[in-house]
């Protein structure tokens, strides 16, 4: 028989996805959210501390700890993960800034030296304000790395959804800033610092506009995707009305003086970045 | 006997505390050899297997036991951790009924051919040791890397089966095993070329459609078998991967097809995502300035 062209016909491999799936499940979404949530934190507190040191000093070394604590899980989580946790430090032998899993360990493994010698200078006593205040500045560059990679490692790659999520390293970066913002508001609201808080209001409604914008771009870049899923659909809308619904809510909420609604703002507004995490890291098991 | 095990656990303890003493230690790489690679003829393909087979044997991969999917005679399914050769079996079937009451198969005349309704196209699919990897990009160990036959190679030893070469490759090539955590895919077998020998897939096959050898010599033998089946008439032979895109490095082991690349599986017009990674940083990089630079205003303005 003469070979034609009969591509219309039906075969069973142009129907199949042709990429592989990584084994990134529920552990990889935490990691996002952790990583996020630590160096959120950590750079709003050094940015406020070395701008407002008066309203900030206090409440950066809480912060500092804070931000030590999820560091310490995120880095858990992270070698969870692996298909050998006990070779976690094979990428420790590798510098390799074209990828970015490899620049993100290394930044992750800096910002947290700096990190550690803040928490545990804390607690050894006072300390020369120069010195902290270099610690502070040293870890921020690693800090401000750490939240870039997370979003670029998925986007660097060719998994659907991923692959055309341009804006996802643009939507993780604003809402880090956007969740270390809401970090700091709470530990204001529990010391009652009205300086502070007052400030971190303000620039956790600004931050919650930054981050709905780049989420609608993300969300833009994703709709040829979101097209494709052959299930999920109910829960692709969802998520995606719950978030913007957040970002509407909490955006009226922070302003509220009251702390019962600030509390259910974060509370609001942590879940739904969770969420959007992990529709973002399911995407490509779900098509 | 017991001095042989005492001298090798010291050798042992030595090694280690040398990796751990000096972990950026790096043996001297071999010097450059020859680029070689496979070129896979799919119109001269028989759906035989003894590729897959002798990969397995020669490779000691275990077996994937023996299950048929259900809606094709390919019982292997896909490119695993432990089949790093497998033989697709493209069945374009037309769904069309036989007449009733017709016998379903008749006897064919000697030197006919029999008109089916559609064909079969059978293909040996392989890591495509593409010349810029997105894998070996990807790997943050280093355990993906180019050896001295521009192949891409996987040392499983330094893998931490982080997984981010599977998310990588636009191929679907590359799998995390369940048994050991790590990444694994074809080697070309290194160990064989590395002692002049053919890699065991192409060594086995029957009918020459998997063919290794320098990989400049395999672009002008499989251009001039494309000249040839278009000659015959078979206008729709084309080689995939033999040249870069736009979007895409040349393939180290190329295909020659005869229908889209999607009906084999493959992707239409495979895209290196690190094209797009510098951009990516500099939006993420100017999101997040920005995300400062706004916080900062506050906090100046904040009186």
């Amino acid at each position: 028989m003469q070979p034609t062209n009969q591509s219309s016909l039906p075969t069973n491999y142009a129907q199949n996805g042709i990429v592989k799936s990584p084994h990134w499940h529920w552990l990889v979404v935490f990691d996002v959210w952790l990583n996020n949530l630590t160096s959120g934190l950590f750079l709003v507190a050094a940015c406020s501390e070395l701008f407002r040191p008066t309203d900030f000093s206090r409440l950066a070394n809480t912060a500092y700890l804070v931000a030590w604590f999820v560091l310490l899980v995120d880095l858990l989580l992270l070698v969870l993960d692996l298909g050998d946790p006990k070779r976690f430090h094979h990428m420790l032998r590798v510098f390799k800034p074209s990828s970015p899993m490899s620049l993100g360990t290394w930044c992750l493994t800096v910002y947290s030296l700096p990190l550690t010698l803040l928490v545990v200078f804390q607690y050894i006593g006072s300390i020369p304000d120069g010195f902290h205040r270099a610690l502070v500045i040293t870890a921020i560059p690693p800090a401000f790395g750490v939240m870039l990679y997370k979003g670029v490692l998925f986007s660097t790659s060719s998994q659907p959804g991923w692959r055309d999520a341009r804006w996802l390293g643009s939507y993780l970066a604003s809402s880090t800033i956007m969740l270390g913002c809401l970090q700091l508001l709470l530990i204001a609201v529990f010391f009652d610092e009205p300086a502070a808080t007052r400030l971190m209001r303000a620039g956790t409604a600004v931050t919650i506009v930054l981050n709905a914008l780049t989420l609608g771009l993300l969300f833009f870049d994703l709709r040829p995707t979101l097209r494709k899923m052959r299930a999920s659909r109910g829960v692709v809308r969802v998520t995606w009305s719950v978030a913007f619904a957040t970002s509407a809510i909490t955006f009226g909420m922070v302003w509220d003086e009251s702390p019962v609604a600030t509390m259910f703002a974060a509370g609001a507004l942590l879940a739904a970045t969770l969420w959007v995490r992990s529709a973002v890291v399911w995407l490509p098991h779900r098509i | 006997m017991t001095d042989s095990v005492h001298n090798d656990s010291q050798t042992a303890r030595t090694n280690w505390l040398e990796r751990v003493l000096t972990p950026f230690q790096r043996g001297t790489p071999p010097a450059p050899r020859t680029a070689t690679g496979f070129y896979t003829d799919t119109t001269v393909c028989i759906g035989c297997k003894a590729c897959e087979v002798a990969c397995k044997q020669w490779n000691q991969l275990p077996s994937d036991g023996f299950e048929w999917t259900g809606k094709s005679y390919d019982n292997t399914g896909e490119l695993s951790a432990t089949s790093w050769r497998h033989v697709k079996f493209v069945e374009q079937l037309l769904d069309t009924e036989l007449p009733q009451n017709t016998a379903v198969v008749e006897p064919l005349q000697a030197g006919t051919v029999p008109d089916l309704p559609g064909r079969w196209l059978m293909m040996s699919d392989v890591c495509k040791h593409c010349a810029t990897a997105p894998c070996e990009q990807a790997c943050p160990t280093g355990s993906l890397i180019q050896n001295e036959f521009e192949n891409i190679y996987l040392q499983s030893d330094i893998c931490n089966g982080c997984s981010y070469c599977i998310a990588a490759c636009p191929f679907g090539v590359i799998t995390r095993a369940t048994f050991d955590g790590h990444a694994h895919k074809c080697t070309l077998c290194y160990d064989r070329q590395r002692d002049d020998l053919t890699p065991a897939c192409a060594k086995a096959c029957p009918t020459e459609s998997i063919q290794y050898g320098p990989i400049d010599e395999l672009r002008e033998r499989a251009r001039e078998r494309v000249s040839e089946l278009q000659t015959l008439g078979i206008s729709d032979a084309y080689l995939y991967g033999d040249e870069a895109s736009e979007s895409y490095s040349q393939l180290n082991s190329f295909y020659l097809l005869i229908d889209e690349p999607s009906a084999y599986g493959l992707p239409d017009n495979p895209v290196n995502p690190w094209l797009f990674m510098k951009d990516d940083y500099l939006r993420s990089g100017l999101t997040g300035v920005t995300a400062i630079v706004m916080l900062l205003m506050i906090l100046w303005l904040g009186g």
